[in-house]
């Protein structure tokens, strides 16, 4: 992989080459690192975030080429760069630990758990509730509960299943910012 | 997570990056996945694919931990009544549609997301077309309900064609724009509704590949193959009903509460003919969906069945009397020919220990003897009729007296007490012989033969059923002569006489086609089917099981009858692999047996069921029930019978030990049921516990418990070889037992004791031919082969000492896991062996000769690389043995007979026949035989016969194009030989052909070659018709009906394998068959492939040119015509010419024929040859 970032300058054309709106250029370029990240996530890579960047900077090292002639939607561009960046890795990469499970200690997990309830607090109590019942069934009470719940708050199913999401990466963001402030052991 | 194919995964990604809410999807579905992962509701293989792939990523790890988290605090919380929601969202509430749950179940599966949008199109627009009334009585998955109705005009359910056809555009688009599990799936169900059943079953297993844990999936499979089996006819239905159920059972392992799965299982339950199976899964599938309108019809169907049992308990008795009274004669017949069993007539008995006036039983004896002797020639109760008429009243009580002790007899016969029974039935007999009741007196003996069968007793079964035959014919009781003939094929089967036990089974058979004996139908069809079930021929085994259930009446027919026929249909679906149904039928008949109460039925069919349930791996429900078997036999003491009970619940205990893995209790089983069989002194289980205690020594690592085995199994084998005189009885029996001596070779090969590895190959190889060339004829009444004698292979010494020199044989033993090698020539003999993967080289050569023998597109070279792996398989292992100067005969093994050698490829790029002259033989003994009589063929001047299109019925081959290369071939071929005879067109009679080809040293055959997918004895050469069609043969004709007079009469143009056989050729020294797969019809293990070359070689021609696949017209016009003219005017031999011609096309002037599809189907079959 390269190991040099491109300078402030290029990374403003890529910025302009997103968009003329630099808000909604910053926007597009987070959103577009946000789907690079994960398509190396679902591809299997343990270094997903270095490689979206790797993809990020080959392509604004380009740039000025691109606003000439490239005439595409931006983010396939991006696409196909990614796809030589993991072709590489792969070429690099060692072969795959058996298992991924995360071996948590105990103290770890008891922060996260302090963490979780404090999160909860600061929730809205109807988003409370909600994540409360929403994830409170398993198996096949899980459906009935659900439905019943899209019902009574008049809502399609799936509707409902994006605001528990929606609640529910709220909560996750704030137990990682609670994780990160907790002291170090 | 890791499962989408390359393109899939290309254009998910791809949207990924430019939708606006697919991201959000996905990782709402990421954290779907991880709740299920949590919840243990993930199958054993997403979860490890989970492990290792979904939690690669350091920021899915946090989220999984984020999750337990989330999860621990749920716990630890109690979630809100319902009411409070009102505080919180003041918002209308809204019904959500049921169908959006179902989407949102949907949604769940991000990895097929991308494809949804498509195929939910495509599926919604199915399902609207058909919206009136549904296409199948099968559910279909995704297809909402819609009445279902037979109509009988024939008229197709209403369908909006508009609406289906757009359907059907957008999956086909689906299926090829994204291919992958969702798209397969989907255009599965539309061909599914289109009535398409293959196309449907090609996309389903497709999909099943690639989505191996989808219950719908399977259980759309499942309905796919109820539909087709349906439709289809013989054995074939069966067969495909047992797989329907396999794969619904899947489904259902997968998720028990499948409703689809669920109703289908019982839709074909009821198809099969299990009604006690299919109230069972009817009353499952009502529990789980007790409302929807899919339930209704289930109820309706339930209570259908319900109905059905009830009015099958009505009494035939009555019914009889009604008919007598009413002298209807059709029904009281009816009712008389159906009413038979093993303890005699039901009707009849019920009037033999009676009340009333004696007047009364006479007339009604009287009228059964008269309807007997009409209908079915038999004479049995008209003359029992007439000694009730002339008794005493004295007499008429001790008449009476007798049949109560059949009564009591038959109970202690029900009950196993066989000794006590017949004691009782001596007794019976002679006071029937002393009251002059002759024919019942015969009628005891039979019953007294019955119970030594089962004793059992063979000597004395047999001579008592000989006597009884000999006595029925003269009196013409014809009931009693089938119970007879059955009784002997009985016998015959428990000394493993199959041949003469399939004989005496026909002749019952044929009798009570005659007679209409419903009862003696069903056990001739019975018996046949387990005969041919023990000879590995399921597939006809079922087609004797499928006129069985077309007889029988589930309602009305004897328990005992049912019983048989539910038994008789367990074994074939094992033997099928379809353990389900075989289960399932082994269930329903168990419910018959213990509402029987007859300990040996039950014991069996605990067995029988505890065997199936071993196959399927379910090893406790397994060992349970054969305990239950076993127990039984325990119970009874002494008694003859509980010692077959137990000898043969130990037998299949054994089977199951070693199932499992537990050899020593294995082997401890197999011993317990030796013993006690010797006990019995029947050794009719004797070969099947040998071979498993060899199977257990050899995985116990006990050489010589193994060796000493092998040498009982073996001499058991030759015992076999010699009962079973069929050819293709004996075919099929040796292809089930080949590993036994694969185990043989094996064992002798790493003890380093090379030749009796070798005499174990040969001892086990094309002994059937090898037996049919030396003596062989096809008995009037039978499209078969007879073998009278049984001869040895030849030894190593020997084969070496009488090989010609010029010739070398490379032999090959492919075993599970290891390939054999010998080559060997007059000098010496070098051994080598490569570790293989059996199933991966089986896959590797089908792929091969898949790719070789298909029309090539330019530029064609994907056959290639597998060609050089074949060869470094194959051959480079030997390449330092072979003498290039030698003719390479190689004789293969199994799934090498199908392989074109001469296309595998050196390492320095030369096909091998550019380096050999190559033929194969099917054995090194046969290759011998047939190049000593070469030898004996190869003098004087050639004459040739050359056929060429033959202007064949086209009428009856409608579908077979006319050859114009292939009379160009013939008249070119014609012109190199000095003496000549050319048949072309209308010329080319069969009547013409079998004339000159007598007269002839070269026949050379350029026409269509007609497989039969019955039996290759009728495959056929075809040839110009004769202008007579009144004597012609049908082309497709019951092998089982086939007399003399069906047979060909030279007439219907179609030389058939079976004719050939009755030629005689003492000059012919070749025969060419210039046609389409000649050289492959089936293919057995041990014997090697079957083919129309197999004739030539019995009847005496030592050399003979096939083909592997169907060839090119043009191309093979080309080729032989080299192939002749290099024999000719070259003055090459046989395999020289075919390798110079084969050479020529390969580097030659016509790029498009270099390709080995066009030259590589010819082999030269037989021996070593100068011409």
């Amino acid at each position: 992989m390269k190991s040099w970032d491109p300078s402030q300058e290029l990374f403003n054309r890529l910025l302009e080459w997103l968009d003329a709106d630099r808000d909604a250029a910053g926007e597009k370029y987070e959103t577009i690192r946000r789907r690079l990240i994960k398509i190396f996530t679902c591809r299997g890579c343990t270094e997903a975030e270095d490689l979206a960047d790797e993809t990020i900077n080959r392509v604004t090292f380009k740039v000025a080429d691109l606003v000439q002639a490239y005439t595409g939607e931006p983010a396939l561009y991006f696409y196909g760069v990614a796809q030589k960046v993991h072709l590489e890795y792969l070429r690099k990469a060692k072969s795959v630990p058996q298992s991924m499970m995360p071996v948590i200690e105990r103290d770890q997990l008891e922060q996260e758990h302090e963490c979780l309830d404090c999160c909860m607090e600061k929730l809205p109590p109807e988003n409370r509730e909600l994540v409360l019942r929403y994830y409170g069934e398993e198996k096949q009470a899980k459906i009935e509960n659900r439905r019943q719940l899209a019902e009574e708050l008049g809502i399609a199913v799936n509707a409902l299943r994006i605001r528990a999401y929606r609640i529910r990466r709220e909560l996750y963001d704030c137990v990682r910012h609670c994780l990160d402030e907790q002291p170090a052991h | 997570m890791g499962e989408l194919t390359g393109d899939t995964q290309a254009e998910f990604e791809r949207r990924l990056l430019t939708e606006p809410t697919l991201y959000e999807e996905l990782e709402i579905a990421e954290d779907e996945l991880i709740d299920e992962y949590l919840s243990g509701e993930m199958n054993e293989s997403d979860r490890t694919n989970f492990e290792q792939r979904f939690l690669a990523s350091e920021e899915r790890r946090r989220k999984l931990s984020f999750s337990r988290s989330l999860r621990k605090h749920l716990s630890m919380r109690t979630p809100p009544t319902n009411r409070s929601w009102s505080l919180f969202f003041n918002r209308p509430v809204a019904l959500a549609a049921f169908a959006l749950i179902a989407l949102a179940v949907a949604l769940v599966s991000w990895r097929v997301y991308f494809t949804e949008s498509d195929v939910t199109k495509g599926l919604v627009a199915l399902n609207a077309a058909y919206r009136e009334q549904r296409p199948l009585e099968a559910r279909i998955s995704s297809f909402s309900y819609a009445p279902f109705s037979v109509t009988r005009s024939g008229e197709h359910a209403p369908v909006d064609d508009t609406t289906r056809d757009r359907a059907m555009r957008i999956l086909l688009d689906a299926a090829a724009e994204r291919p992958g599990p969702t798209s397969y799936h989907a255009l599965g169900r539309a061909y599914l509704a289109e009535k398409q059943f293959d196309k449907a079953i090609e996309q389903f297993e497709k999909a099943v590949q690639a989505s191996v844990n989808d219950p719908q999936l399977w259980s759309d499979l499942g309905a796919a193959l109820l539909e087709k089996g349906r439709t289809e006819q013989s054995g074939t239905g069966l067969e495909t009903l047992g797989r329907s159920l396999e794969n619904l059972s899947k489904a259902l392992q997968l998720n028990a509460g499948q409703l689809e799965a669920l109703f289908n299982q019982a839709l074909c339950y009821e198809l099969m003919m299990m009604p006690e199976e299919a109230e069972e899964a009817w009353e499952n599938y009502l529990a789980r969906d007790s409302d929807s309108p899919w339930a209704i019809e289930a109820r309706q169907r339930l209570e259908a069945l319900r109905q059905r049992k009830q009015r099958g308990t009505s009494d035939i008795v009555n019914e009889f009397v009604a008919a007598y009274s009413d002298r209807n004669n059709e029904a009281a017949w009816n009712l008389i020919r159906s009413s038979y069993s093993s303890s005699g007539n039901a009707i009849a008995n019920s009037f033999f220990i009676n009340k009333g006036p004696n007047a009364d039983r006479v007339g009604v004896l009287s009228f059964i003897g008269r309807l007997a002797q009409q209908r079915a020639g038999d004479n049995y109760y008209a003359d029992t009729a007439r000694v009730y008429a002339l008794s005493t009243p004295q007499e008429l009580q001790d008449l009476e007296g007798a049949h109560q002790q059949l009564v009591d007899a038959y109970a202690l016969f029900t009950q196993s007490k066989f000794d006590e029974a017949i004691a009782i039935y001596d007794r019976a007999q002679r006071d029937f012989e002393r009251l002059g009741s002759f024919a019942e007196s015969v009628f005891v003996q039979y019953r007294i033969a019955h119970s030594y069968v089962l004793k059992p007793d063979l000597e004395k079964s047999r001579q008592l059923y000989e006597r009884l035959l000999r006595l029925c014919g003269e009196r013409r009781y014809q009931w009693l002569a089938g119970q007879a003939l059955i009784g002997l094929a009985n016998n015959s089967v428990s000394r493993g006489e199959w041949t003469r036990a399939i004989a005496y089974s026909k002749q019952a058979l044929t009798l009570f086609e005659a007679t209409g004996h419903t009862d003696g139908l069903l056990r001739s069809l019975i018996q046949l089917s387990d005969e041919h079930e023990n000879l590995n021929q399921s597939p006809v085994a079922l087609t004797f099981m499928h006129r069985a259930l077309a007889i029988v009446s589930f309602e009305a027919s004897e328990p005992m009858q049912r019983w048989g026929i539910y038994t008789a249909l367990g074994l074939n679906l094992e033997a099928l692999e379809s353990l389900s149904a075989s289960a399932a039928y082994h269930r329903e008949a168990l419910r018959l047996a213990l509402e029987m109460q007859r300990p040996l039925i039950i014991s069996r069919t605990y067995a029988y069921l505890g065997s199936v349930y071993g196959r399927q791996k379910r090893f406790v429900d397994a060992v349970l029930n054969l305990q239950q078997a076993y127990d039984l036999g325990a119970r009874m003491g002494a008694e003859p019978n509980g010692i077959d009970i137990m000898g043969h619940a130990s037998l299949q205990l054994g089977d199951v030990y070693s199932a499992a893995g537990d050899y020593p209790k294995a082997i401890e089983s197999y011993e317990r049921c030796l013993g006690l069989y010797e006990e019995l002194k029947f050794p009719f289980y004797s070969y099947a516990a040998h071979r498993g205690k060899l199977l257990a020594y050899i995985q116990l690592e006990d050489d010589i418990s193994t060796e000493r085995e092998l040498q009982v199994l073996l001499s058991s084998l030759e015992q076999y070889r010699e009962n079973i005189t069929q050819q293709s009885q004996r075919n099929s029996f040796f292809d089930t037992q080949q590993s036994v001596f694969d185990a043989a070779i094996e064992f002798s090969y790493l003890r380093r004791r090379d030749q009796a590895a070798f005499a174990y190959a040969e001892q086990s190889r094309a002994r059937t031919l090898l037996d049919a060339m030396y003596q062989a004829r096809l008995p009037d009444g039978l499209l078969d082969l007879e073998l009278d004698n049984v001869n040895s292979p030849l030894s190593l010494d020997i084969i070496q000492q009488r090989m010609p020199d010029e010739a070398q044989l490379l032999v090959y033993s492919l075993l599970e896991g290891k390939l054999l090698f010998w080559v060997l020539n007059r000098t010496g003999i070098s051994t080598a062996e490569r570790d293989i993967d059996g199933p991966a080289l089986k896959e590797q050569i089908t792929r091969f000769v898949r790719e070789i023998s298909r029309v090539p597109v330019p530029q064609d070279e994907g056959f290639r690389d597998d060609a050089r792996k074949l060869y470094d398989l194959l051959i480079q292992p030997v390449a330092g043995f072979l003498d290039p100067n030698r003719a390479l005969c190689i004789i293969p093994d199994k799934t090498l007979g199908r392989l074109p050698f001469a296309a595998l490829i050196s390492p320095s790029g030369h096909y091998l026949i550019e380096d050999y002259q190559l033929q194969l033989a099917p054995s090194a003994s046969v290759f011998i035989h047939t190049s000593e009589l070469a030898a004996k063929k190869a003098i004087g001047e050639e004459k040739v016969l050359s056929v060429g299109d033959p202007s064949f019925n086209t009428a009856e081959f409608s579908s077979l194009p006319r050859l114009p290369a292939a009379a160009r071939e013939a008249e070119e071929i014609a012109r190199y030989y000095k003496s000549s005879i050319l048949l072309t067109h209308e010329r080319a009679l069969e009547s013409r052909v079998k004339a000159e080809i007598e007269k002839s040293d070269v026949v050379h055959f350029a026409l269509h070659y007609v497989a039969d997918p019955t039996s290759e004895m009728l495959s056929k050469l075809v040839l110009a018709a004769e202008a007579t069609k009144a004597d012609a043969v049908p082309a497709r004709f019951n092998i089982l009906k086939t007399s003399v007079a069906e047979r060909g009469s030279g007439a219907d143009g179609l030389l058939q394998a079976y004719e050939l056989y009755g030629l005689k050729l003492p000059r012919t020294r070749l025969v060419v068959l210039s046609a389409c797969q000649t050289g492959i019809d089936r293919e057995y293990r041990g014997e090697g492939v079957v083919s129309i070359a197999r004739p030539f070689l019995v009847i005496g021609v030592p050399l003979v040119v096939a083909s592997l696949w169907p060839v090119d017209s043009e191309a093979t016009a080309e080729l032989m015509t080299a192939f002749h003219r290099h024999r000719k005017k070259s003055l090459l031999s046989t395999t020289a010419g075919l390798q110079r011609a084969q050479a020529e096309m390969l580097r030659g002037g016509d790029p498009h024929y270099r390709h080995p599809y066009y030259w590589a189907a010819f082999v030269v079959t037989g021996g070593y040859a100068q011409f």
